[in-house]
């Protein structure tokens, strides 16, 4: 097996046979090919928009040259293939003359490339005598298992702990045309990464943006991705079926098999998941025009926005909610008294004998077993102790005696109002007006009114609206803010963000995952540690978070957390410390959040010294796409308030 | 100064709103515990009152009732086999460990009696007709799913769908039981069912058993339809299943292969769902 598989690697690496095709073909095929070529000219076939979407060809800025984003130099058959169009449209017609096969994929190039065929042949109407159909039986056989009638757009959400799924992931569902069908059993495509095991975690982002994995689509049952992402990572899917017609469907389709073996390389940011999905529809509908928009970056959700632009496409939407969704629906079904059963139950499955349980109608303690079931699926205990897994069998066999009581039935839960397509667009301006004081003992209090404008293009903050986002979380990048001080004409660049995570997890008596926060990028000091430098700033910190619900919803939250801080500035050019933070977030009102953090930070290494800030955040929301914002902030001697607007688009 | 007191004001606002999320949370944290502690000192109820019977041993009576039940309580020496277990387990000595060994006896007789049905065609040729599935460990291996979104693990996961197809080099990497494909078209369908089913069972075991024990689930649903049974026998499948459960699933180690034929069986001897469920052949 697995020499088998080093075999057809290597097979994938083989050259192509550029000109065998011409060197076989008779010279009455000759003449039909040039009369071909010269028709293709005729209609300008190279340039419509349907070849160049096959090819995945896509002009530069300026639209002084084109060239395909496929980087996989088998998938063409000119030389010059990757920048000229109609060199592989040429190329393309005189490889069909043949029966030879080419490529890895030992079949001909018919069969290697029956989108390109079946769309040239309906442009050229080829004469089945100079130029036979072949029999492609390989695809026939995958078509008719794959025997799609619809297709799914499926959204994953939000995965905090993995760098290349934070902002969710998207792939496609083939629906099957069978009466005997079920959503797990039909295939879906994905496209990802094909990284090794043994990958550092610095190659993984550095090669994640510069295109240093291959890029690679595959096909497998669907339930191996609702394991995967639902059940195993615990994020919910959304499921988008598309008003595609037949034709268009059987389309995609044969072009999804051109990329069988087709390598790309594969970038986080634009050239990911989302976006060569984009370029399967756009295969199907070449009207279609969704990657234009996407010069810099893809963001799976704003790819599902993309579908709602256009009339119908869209034609229904399906939740299917985590392991840890279910869990919570589970819970929310019962009473105290009946949680408390669940954990029990779950620790130890003699608590079944207990009054309490037993005094339940089976309804009931049929619900409190599934709940339990599902906490010990949710802990993943029994997937490697032997006394969990003992433990998960008895209480299957004690359910096994209950009553069926379908409580909760996936995926066809009622829609949650916060789908991703509901979210708030990912580029975000902010524009504030604000005064700051620095008051010290003994020297002349200083202040100044400034007005600051910041600007980052993606994608959440923690008082951002949350609909459509991963709840209780920020992530912000490559964020810029600059001062300017009217009054005496300055400006500066107060803070750039690289990346700055906060991943809040309330911990309750089911559900304990810690909190955890990550910032890099340069600050502005408004501390004495540096008289007003930017250092560069490393902070890492894990922490604990509890929520009540007394009013709306409050959140608790606290790091511990470690802070370097680097700058000639410092003395020893640096200073290192601990430091804790503690916070409150509070939802006044639907629209209306109010957050108040306070830190303090030792510094040890390097400059000794310590810092404590307090500030308090309001945002309040005006429309999807507007909030305003208001902001105190004190640290040691600086104070500064501002009010503004934020917009999203 | 004025603003030093405002910031003051703020911060004695948090630390109390805050001591007090704390101090509300660490109660009823106290009070999970006292629960808990409660709980474990209720004695159980009714016939294990007066002794701890261990739940291997209340499993395999409850077992024996309901195996019993579904033969329409017919079989007498199992009748008593099972009445001497509940003997055992209110005796004096609480004798767990016979009351367990007398309950599976029990259970052990209904294993040697056909159920009620007749024994159809479609039944005949599935039980004769068992495959071998050492492949499939080896097919699943290769045929993993993506770790992570957007990070593949291989990228011939996209021949996945051809399975059985006549291109050499995925029938090996599938490495599907060839005694069963035999060539012909039927028989490649068969083997592709075949697959199907396995790779299932093999890459889903948790949540379909979860949903086998619930009687009610997705994961069951698409297992009712690589059996080849149509929505409309659904309620029946589902119900025999669950009512099933211990003897299709008999271990926490149960392989994909001992459910998938257990499975069969009890497909093949109900008498509706045999003729229903056309995949088994």
């Amino acid at each position: 097996m697995r020499a088998l598989l080093v075999l057809v690697s290597c097979l994938c690496f083989l050259p192509a046979k550029y000109a065998f095709a011409a060197e076989l073909i008779s010279d009455r095929e000759e003449i039909y090919l040039t009369e071909l070529i010269q028709r293709s000219k005729e209609k300008n076939l190279a340039d419509l928009r349907i070849w160049r979407v096959l090819l995945h060809y896509r002009d530069d800025l300026d639209g002084s040259a084109t060239s395909s984003e496929i980087d996989d130099r088998e998938f063409f058959l000119a030389a010059a293939g990757k920048t000229d169009p109609f060199a592989e449209l040429e190329e393309t017609l005189k490889a069909f003359f043949s029966s030879d096969n080419i490529r890895a994929d030992k079949a001909t190039a018919q069969c290697t490339f029956p989108a390109r065929y079946h769309w040239l042949n309906s442009q050229l109407n080829f004469d089945s005598d100079l130029m036979p159909p072949q029999q492609c039986e390989t695809i026939e056989l995958w078509r008719e298992r794959i025997n799609p009638d619809s297709v799914s757009l499926i959204f994953s959400s939000y995965y905090f702990n993995n760098p290349s799924s934070m902002f969710g992931h998207t792939l496609l569902r083939f629906n099957r045309a069978s009466e005997l069908r079920s959503d797990l059993l039909d295939y879906a495509l994905n496209y990802a990464a094909v990284v090794s095991g043994d990958t550092g975690l610095i190659d993984y982002i550095w090669n994640g943006i510069t295109g240093g994995f291959e890029g690679r689509f595959s096909i497998s049952p669907y339930y191996d991705l609702v394991n995967q992402y639902n059940n195993l990572e615990k994020r919910d899917l959304w499921e988008y079926r598309l008003n595609l017609s037949p034709t268009q469907i059987e389309f995609m389709l044969l072009h999804v098999w051109e990329l069988a073996n087709t390598k790309f390389n594969f970038y986080f940011m634009r050239e990911n998941c989302a976006y060569q999905l984009l370029g399967l529809l756009e295969v199907a509908d070449p009207d279609l025009d969704f990657r234009n928009r996407h010069s810099i970056w893809t963001f799976p959700t704003e790819t599902i926005k993309q579908l709602f632009e256009h009339p119908d496409l869209v034609e229904s939407v399906t939740h299917r909610p985590s392991l840890a969704t279910q869990l919570k629906q589970k819970l929310a079904y019962l009473d105290e008294e009946e949680k408390l059963l669940v954990r029990l139950i779950a620790e130890n499955p003699k608590e079944k004998n207990s009054s309490d349980y037993n005094q339940l109608p089976p309804e009931r303690r049929a619900s409190v077993i599934d709940a339990s079931i599902d906490f010990i699926q949710y802990k993943e205990a029994a997937n490697s102790d032997e006394h969990e897994k003992s433990k998960l069998h008895n209480l299957l066999i004690l359910r096994s005696q209950l009553p069926i009581h379908n409580q909760t039935v996936a995926p066809t839960t009622p829609l949650p109002k916060d789908s991703p397509d509901q979210g708030h667009d990912p580029v975000r301006l902010e524009i504030l007006g604000g005064r700051f004081e620095i008051e010290k003992d003994f020297i002349e209090p200083v202040n100044d009114s400034f007005l600051e404008f910041s600007i980052q293009p993606g994608y959440h903050d923690l008082l951002s609206p949350e609909a459509g986002q991963a709840p209780l979380s920020q992530l912000n990048f490559l964020k810029l803010r600059g001062y300017f001080y009217p009054e005496t004409g300055a400006s500066n660049l107060e803070s750039f963000t690289l990346i700055d995570i906060i991943s809040l997890q309330p911990v309750d008596a089911f559900i304990k995952q810690p909190s955890w926060k990550f910032k890099v990028g340069w600050q502005r000091n408004r501390d004495d540690g540096c008289a007003d430098c930017t250092p560069l700033v490393l902070n890492p910190g894990v922490g604990l978070t509890l929520q009540s619900n007394f009013y709306r919803r409050e959140v608790y939250f606290t790091f511990l957390e470690a802070n370097l801080e680097i700058d000639h500035e410092f003395d020893s050019d640096h200073r290192a410390g601990i430091g804790a933070t503690a916070g409150l977030l509070f939802d006044a009102t639907k629209d209306w959040r109010i957050a108040l953090i306070a830190n303090r930070t030792q510094y040890t290494g390097g400059q000794r010294s310590y810092v404590t800030s307090i500030e308090l955040r309001q945002r309040y929301s005006l429309t999807g796409s507007t909030d305003i914002t208001l902001n105190l902030k004190n640290v040691e001697d600086y104070r500064e308030s501002k009010l503004g607007v934020v917009f999203y688009f | 100064m004025t603003d030093h007191l405002i910031l003051k004001v703020v911060l004695l606002i948090f630390l109390f709103y805050g001591s007090l999320a704390v101090a509300i949370a660490l109660d009823e944290i106290d009070q999970d515990l006292n629960e808990i502690e409660n709980h474990q000192n209720i004695p159980v109820e009714s016939v294990e009152t007066e002794c701890q019977m261990s739940p291997s041993a209340i499993n395999a009576i409850n077992s024996a009732v309901a195996e019993s039940a579904r033969y329409g309580n017919t079989n007498t020496e199992a009748l008593d086999l099972i009445e001497q277990a509940r003997q055992a387990a209110r005796s004096p000595e609480c004798d767990s460990v016979r009351a367990e060994i007398l309950a599976d006896k029990a259970v052990s007789l209904f294993g040697e009696e056909e159920l009620p049905t007749d024994e159809s065609p479609v039944a005949s040729k599935s039980s004769k007709n068992k495959t071998s599935s050492t492949c499939l460990n080896v097919a699943s291996e290769t045929l993993g799913a993506p770790s992570g979104a957007g990070v593949g693990r291989d990228p011939f996961t996209f021949l996945i769908v051809l399975s059985t197809s006549a291109v050499a080099t995925v029938t090996s990497l599938l490495c599907i039981p060839t005694a069963i494909t035999e060539g012909s078209s039927s028989g490649e369908k068969t083997a592709y069912h075949k697959f199907q089913q396995y790779r299932f069972v093999a890459e889903s075991t948790g949540y379909l058993v979860r949903d086998m024990a619930r009687g009610s689930g997705e994961y069951l649903t698409a297992m009712a339809y690589l059996q080849g049974c149509r929505t409309e026998v659904h309620d029946r499948y589902t119900k025999l299943v669950q009512r099933n459960f211990s003897r299709i699933f008999p271990q926490s180690e149960s392989s994909a292969e001992t459910v998938i034929l257990n499975l069969e069986k009890l497909v093949a001897q109900d008498r509706f769902l045999s003729s229903e469920c056309h995949a088994i052949t």
